[in-house]
């Protein structure tokens, strides 16, 4: 395929900003951390192929690969609906687990420390 | 930040899951928070080098088996062995309820001893 006809590499922050969304939706997740993104080569039939990376809060009392599939899943869907590229693979990091009532329990980090509730930002 | 990894079990989308040390402390000391007579170490606490040097061990050895080091206290006048033991069993139970890992090592390690006198929970 020419150069001309291959569309434009999508801007990461886009991508960030899409795979954030979608993994936040994910059932068990509290908050996301962090999430990076490497766009690589295109492939033979012209794809731009992504491979996130994404660190996360869990609920205490999911089971975190289930988590870890259904984010796997709405991120992949997000970022191959919204931009055109293909998802080669979704690394996820589970950096802490929230317990609801615990004393310091990632306070000001999307979460309402009274309910356990999810406060999007 | 140490760390425990492994690769997901099935799915379309692939990808590594990854734990971070305070995911395992958190199922660690929930699964052992019903046992009478023990309780655990805050983070960081105790020997900094015997820490430093048991946590350069705890390493990924396998990807469906997981090595844990717990620190905890023993109350006094309780058989510490068998305190050991049903806190081995409790995280293991846990952390293979929440996790992939589907063999599990709990390496105990009792820093020392507490009584009535003394401090309430560390934690």
């Amino acid at each position: 395929m020419s150069a001309e006809g291959t569309p434009p590499a999508p801007d990461p922050k886009l991508l960030v900003e899409k795979a954030s969304d979608a993994a936040i939706a994910a059932r068990g997740v509290v908050t996301i951390c962090d999430v990076a993104v490497s766009v690589g080569r295109r492939g033979p039939l012209g794809d731009t192929r992504v491979h996130v990376k994404l660190s996360l809060v869990a609920q205490y009392g999911s089971r975190l690969p289930e988590v870890a599939a259904e984010v796997r899943e709405l991120v992949a869907s997000a970022v191959e609906s919204g931009t055109g590229c293909t998802v080669t693979a979704v690394d996820v990091t589970v950096s802490d687990l929230f317990v609801p009532g615990e004393p310091g329990a990632q306070v000001g980090m999307g979460v309402d420390p009274a309910t356990g509730a999810r406060i999007d930002f | 930040m140490i760390q425990h990894s492994a690769s997901p079990q099935g799915g379309a989308i692939p990808g590594r899951l990854t734990y971070a040390q305070p995911v395992l402390d958190k199922m660690a000391r929930h699964a052992t928070s019903g046992i009478e007579g023990l309780r655990m170490e805050p983070p960081g606490s105790g020997n900094l080098l015997e820490r430093f040097l048991l946590h350069r061990l705890v390493l990924p050895s396998g990807r469906r088996h997981l090595r844990m080091e717990v620190y905890l206290q023993a109350a006094r006048g309780w058989q510490i062995p068998d305190l050991c033991r049903r806190a081995q069993a409790a995280i293991a139970e846990e952390v293979g309820r929440l996790t992939h890992y589907e063999r599990i090592t709990v390496n105990v390690h009792v820093s020392g001893t507490f009584g009535p006198g003394d401090a309430e929970d560390l934690l």
